[in-house]
């Protein structure tokens, strides 16, 4: 939250034209982009070249920029989700191809969770299994929610739903983590518990 | 028969607290919660499910590598600078480089001048610029924290950020003295306001440095200056002491005014960047040039000036004042690795080559008064910039060794 406020500032100073503060803004959020952009593409590289035009369009159009901003981060993140959407246009053309429909791929590292543990290779493995089942659109709400901590207004510009749309789709993917957690791995609860504190 | 609501799964994975507490507890929500499991709000069960969901579906935050990261920056400001540089070309030249600076141009004579005011503090930060002269040539840039701990950098330049904490960070890396000074800092600002503490970066001729300020004001500071600061602003106003040349953006701030103290004057403003310069060495006048905003000057006469955008305010030695209006990019612009000057004495220019280049001239009386104008781009080799000024005059230079001797082309 505070870190919100301070962003907000920032970009209230950067509005103003305070050099300085656009490359605060950069540095704040620039490894967070990257992370981001990489859940639709591997390409690296074509996720800075987006982050770059993100940046680039900001310089251009401070002017015309609104000066108070509440989520910075999801300003930028719309906007690299944008590029890079523009960047698979492109490149459908260029390959012309009927679709190619950027997907959010997540790849979770369920092992570094049980890493001390003593968890056989097997549970792991089906933890890993189930949360990989979850669809492209359920895996991109449950990273804006959990991970990205963003509200339901924020996750329904970043998703162009509304509100409740993103409730309903947050709701049935968090559904599966009741079956799977009681299946699978309540018994490591403790064990994870001692990880975690 | 419960009358009160019990929460399930699904109600806690929804809950902004839930997220918020579970992957960034506090004392606060660790007894929020256990007050809610200890009273059967929540069962132990869901509310253990609901925290490993939430610690499972998170994906690795790697970071971007330090190089990978400076290296986009780099190429969004390149980027930035082709169309800013279009834009000027439309404006008729209206330098928007400039924009928001304000310049400040101190030749300062080296007559030692206490400051009539006494201070509050224990340490008198003017007299640390006084005692501590200018390392010579080929010395390293060097950072002298508060607890007299002093450290050199062999960089070219270095870049030096202090935060709100009191930590210190050098070129991306955070010193250890985080702890130290912070604690220390956190009581000395405390219970005993007066006691404020200072660093100090020196940087030695032919280095420089960029230098963030815990308040966000930005410094970039030239070859041969030395710069002391508190470590942490007091609250009713921002003081740093300078002698060499500096450029700041200074955050905004309005209702904590940002005070540059030289041995001649001091500059007050609010909130805005401009350009502190006072080699000793130099029997030059003291300047303060405006960019847009406004300053107020007093010098140490007692006079107060106040400066519009554009201006130059002129302080000689012998106390004489003069405005005029000038273009203040000549006079910021080696902050970009350039120079720019309109009829300079020769003499003048290769005194500030020779400091950014940390190696010695010399010439012959015979030049010294020769007018030069025009542009030199310092990030060039310093033998082609001297190249380029025996094009523009009818001079020669000749090197011995690591120096270099200018004289009249007969």
């Amino acid at each position: 939250m505070e870190e919100q406020v301070n962003i907000s500032n920032l970009w209230r100073r950067f509005v103003e034209g305070d050099d300085y503060a656009y490359a605060q803004i950069y540095d704040l959020c620039g490894d967070d982009m990257l992370v981001y952009g990489l859940h639709f593409t591997s390409d690296r590289e074509l996720v800075k070249d987006c982050m770059q035009d993100v940046f680039v369009d900001l310089y251009k159009r401070r002017r015309k920029l609104e000066k108070e901003m509440d989520n910075v981060k999801c300003y930028l993140f719309i906007a690299l989700k944008n590029k890079l959407f523009d960047a698979f246009k492109k490149s459908v053309e260029f390959y012309q191809i009927e679709t190619l429909e950027p997907v959010f791929h997540t790849e979770y590292t369920v092992e570094d969770l049980f890493i001390r543990s003593e968890t056989n290779r097997h549970q792991r493995a089906k933890i890993k299994e189930i949360l990989q089942r979850l669809t492209p659109r359920q895996h991109e709400v449950i990273y804006y929610r959990y991970v990205e901590e963003m509200s339901y207004e924020e996750i329904g510009k970043l998703m162009q739903m509304n509100v409740q749309s993103v409730r309903n789709l947050l709701s049935r993917s968090i559904q599966r983590a009741r079956d799977f957690v009681s299946e699978y791995v309540f018994s490591l609860i403790l064990l994870v518990q001692l990880f975690w504190s | 028969m419960n009358t009160y609501k019990k929460y399930t799964i699904e109600e806690l994975l929804l809950d902004d607290y839930f997220i918020s507490s579970t992957l960034h507890p506090t004392q606060d929500s660790k007894e929020y919660w256990d007050y809610l499991l200890q009273n059967g709000y929540v069962q132990t069960d869901d509310f253990e499910r609901a925290t490993l969901f939430v610690h499972a579906v998170q994906s690795p935050k790697e970071k971007m590598f330090r190089k990978e990261k400076e290296l986009l920056w780099e190429r969004i400001e390149i980027e930035n600078k082709k169309i800013l540089a279009n834009k000027i070309r439309r404006l008729h030249r209206v330098s928007l480089l400039a924009a928001a600076c304000i310049a400040i141009l101190l030749g300062v004579t080296i007559t030692p001048y206490f400051y009539r005011e006494k201070d509050k503090t224990s340490i008198n930060p003017m007299a640390l610029l006084e005692q501590k002269t200018i390392e010579p040539v080929g010395e390293d840039i060097c950072l002298i924290l508060s607890d007299s701990e002093k450290m050199n950098f062999k960089e070219k330049s270095a870049d030096v950020k202090n935060n709100k904490k009191g930590e210190v960070k050098v070129n991306s890396q955070t010193l250890s003295k985080e702890e130290h000074v912070n604690s220390e800092e956190k009581e000395n600002s405390q219970l005993k306001e007066e006691e404020t503490t200072y660093n100090q970066l020196i940087v030695p001729k032919g280095k420089h440095s960029t230098l963030l300020l815990s308040d966000g004001t930005k410094l970039w500071v030239n070859a041969a200056s030395h710069v002391v600061y508190p470590v942490v602003f007091d609250r009713e106003k921002r003081e740093i002491y300078v002698k060499g040349e500096v450029y700041l953006e200074v955050a905004r701030n309005e209702s904590v005014p940002f005070i540059v103290k030289t041995d001649r004057m001091e500059i007050e403003v609010l909130g805005t960047s401009f350009n502190v310069k006072s080699f000793d060495a130099i029997e030059e006048n003291s300047d303060v040039v405006l960019v847009t905003g406004s300053v107020n000057v007093r010098t140490e006469s007692g006079k107060k000036i106040e400066l519009k955008p554009n201006q130059r305010f002129s302080y000689a030695k012998d106390g004489k004042s003069t405005i005029e209006n000038v273009d203040v990019y000549d006079y910021i612009c080696w902050k970009d690795g350039l120079m720019r000057f309109k009829s300079e004495n020769l003499s003048n220019i290769l005194k500030r080559l020779s400091d950014y280049y940390g190696k010695d001239i010399c010439w012959g009386k015979e030049i010294e008064d020769l007018k030069c104008s025009g542009k030199l781009d310092l990030k060039e080799d310093m033998e082609n910039v001297l190249d380029g000024l025996t094009k523009m005059l009818p001079v020669v230079y000749s090197k011995d060794g690591e120096n270099y001797h200018f004289s009249m082309n007969n």
